[in-house]
């Protein structure tokens, strides 16, 4: 994983950590394609999810995300190509971006029918634990019918979990839903990877960046970067954005004097980026987190903002997709 | 719950088995009692027009049942066909359906059958309060050849569900589905009047219980073989029509 996101000091991900170099694959396309006319979704997609991973697949509008997720799901047929799963076409899950249901079922009831259709039944019991876990618990008895967008996001979550899937398919899964929401759903994606692969389509990179060990960018019906997310962000210069009420020159002759900044440049007046040591992120960011506090206070600095800086997952984003597809040879496979 | 269970509460919950109560039933308890009082009805508008009419006989209300049930009954039993059959007519919908299945009859054939069901058991009812009322205030009726005339009549709705399973195949929206479905039962009355496709084509079958029980209805065993074999070729196409279909893009956009 790049150094620079231990910054972000989540349990979680040094959990998904050991993943990256996972090597067996849940799902694999080889030059999947898939035309609508003259319009051309997909120009062949060798996608390879491994097994036990977190893959999130990025990419523009109209990139060919969902078109992906929907002929993995079945839900499509290719135009060409071949889809290779190692787990039973049963033992696959999908959650649309835009879930519906019957408005006149309960919402155990939904699961309910969920497992009658994979032919596995579940107790009532089971399917209400499942409820409490996407955080619908109180609506069981409700009808589906006065649910809200997000509701029936978490509801779509809910059909997928209950047929005890080995691989999860989620199409923009926190698209809907308020922050408190998208921030519940993340930690239930990763909370159930590992002995669920899981494959998630996303606008939002931060999520992305949070939660998953590989990683696909696509662009206009092609795979841009495939592979682990941290040899995605090797080489990045790990960096802290700090914004003070201005000037900021004592904080800054402050700073340069300490070892962990290896650069401070202020860009404009009060807004300081501070280049960390990439040889040794790690102490390097637990120096800077123990001691900018003392510096600001030393420097009588008024602190306005504090994030992370330098090279992101957002950056990197832009550059692959304004600048257009790789060539194949440049397409990265870990 | 299972698939069949589901269908059923869909009829209910949705009120479609209401529609199909109320039409076979309100025809089957209203017909005979209104053939039975139509001539004074008649008599007292006609405002100093002599009306000879003739008193009802039993085979009037059968006949005034069969008809409209062949024509109002076939309308609504289409309607709520479609809208059961429609299963790709909302994306959302049928991406949370078809992902969970591994072929379309496991989808198709619930609601084919509970529909039809469902139509065949209102007709029945329909069939029985048409009987007894005609019993009850014109006369008695024969109740082998009336159950003869509701088995061919049975056959013609499960024709008509068949019509509409293979019309969902082809287009998603329940409108279309009903409007193909039309198309088609019109055609096939319009073919019905010439002479030479008179004695085996579906549409024999429809209004076949007032032919039975009020004439001889002559042989009938090449509408009921033509029907049986189109039904079930009609559901095959259907199945093959929903397998070989993509679901409409979800919120009308692809990513």
């Amino acid at each position: 994983m790049g150094a620079h996101l231990r910054l972000l000091d989540s349990p979680r991900r040094d959990r998904l950590l050991d993943r990256g170099e996972r090597t067996l694959s849940a799902l694999t396309t080889s030059a999947l394609v898939k035309t609508y006319g003259d319009t051309q979704a997909l120009a062949g997609i060798d996608l390879d999810v491994p097994l036990g991973s977190v893959y999130g697949l990025v990419g523009p509008n109209g990139s060919g995300k969902t078109t992906i997720l929907e002929i993995i799901a079945g839900l499509r047929h290719p135009t060409a190509g071949t889809i290779n799963l190692s787990v039973a076409r049963e033992d696959v899950a999908y959650c649309p971006d835009a879930a519906d249901f019957e408005p006149w079922l309960t919402a155990l009831e939904v699961l309910d029918i969920a497992a009658g259709l994979l032919g596995r039944p579940r107790p009532r019991a089971e399917l209400s634990d499942i409820l409490d876990r996407v955080g619908l618990a109180d609506s069981a008895s409700r009808r589906v019918g006065g649910f809200s967008r997000g509701m029936r996001t978490r509801l779509g979550l809910g059909a997928g979990l209950v047929g005890a899937p080995r691989l999860l398919v989620a199409d923009e899964p926190a698209a809907a839903l308020d922050p408190a929401g998208k921030v519940e759903m993340i930690d239930l994606l990763a909370e159930i990877a590992g002995p669920v692969t899981v494959l998630v389509s996303s606008h939002d990179l931060a999520d992305v960046e949070k939660i998953c060990s590989h990683i696909g960018v696509l662009v206009q019906g092609r795979l841009a970067y495939q592979g682990t997310l941290a040899h995605l962000l090797e080489g990045t210069t790990p960096a802290i954005r700090l914004v003070v009420r201005p000037p900021a020159n004592d904080l800054v002759a402050l700073l340069n004097d300490e070892w962990w900044a290896t650069s401070v440049t202020e860009g404009k007046p009060g807004e300081l980026m501070i280049n960390l040591d990439g040889e040794d992120a790690a102490e390097a960011a637990e120096a800077a987190e123990r001691r900018l506090a003392p510096l600001l206070s030393t420097a009588g600095a008024n602190l306005v903002e504090l994030g992370r800086g330098g090279i992101r997952l957002q950056d990197i984003f832009f550059e692959l997709t304004t600048t257009g597809p790789r060539r194949p040879a440049e397409v990265h496979s870990s | 719950m299972s698939t069949w269970r589901l269908e059923v509460l869909r009829l209910v919950r949705t009120r479609r088995i209401i529609a199909l109560v109320a039409v076979f039933l309100v025809l089957g308890l209203g017909l005979p009692v209104l053939t039975y009082y139509l001539p004074q009805i008649v008599k007292g508008r006609a405002n100093g027009i002599t009306i000879i009419a003739p008193p009802a006989t039993p085979y009037d209300a059968i006949h005034g049942f069969a008809s409209n049930a062949g024509q109002l009954g076939t309308l609504v039993v289409t309607l709520v066909a479609a809208a059961n059959l429609a299963i790709d007519a909302n994306p959302g919908l049928a991406a949370f359906y078809r992902s969970r299945i591994q072929r379309p009859v496991l989808l198709v054939l619930p609601r084919y059958a509970a529909v039809t069901a469902a139509s065949v058991a209102t007709l029945a009812l329909g069939t029985l309060a048409a009987w007894y009322e005609t019993r009850t205030v014109i006369g008695a009726v024969s109740f082998g050849p009336l159950l003869a005339g509701f088995a061919l009549e049975a056959l013609w709705l499960c024709f008509v569900t068949s019509v509409v399973a293979l019309a969902a195949g082809m287009v998603r929206s329940v409108t279309a589905i009903v409007g193909y479905s039309i198309v088609f039962l019109l055609a096939l009355s319009l073919i019905q009047s010439l002479p030479e496709a008179n004695s085996w084509l579906p549409t024999r079958l429809s209004g076949g219980v007032s032919a039975l029980v009020g004439q001889p209805f002559g042989d009938t065993w090449h509408a009921v073989v033509i029907t049986g074999i189109f039904a079930v070729a009609a559901l095959a196409g259907a199945l093959k029509l929903f397998g070989s279909r993509d679901v409409a893009r979800l919120s009308g956009r692809a990513h």
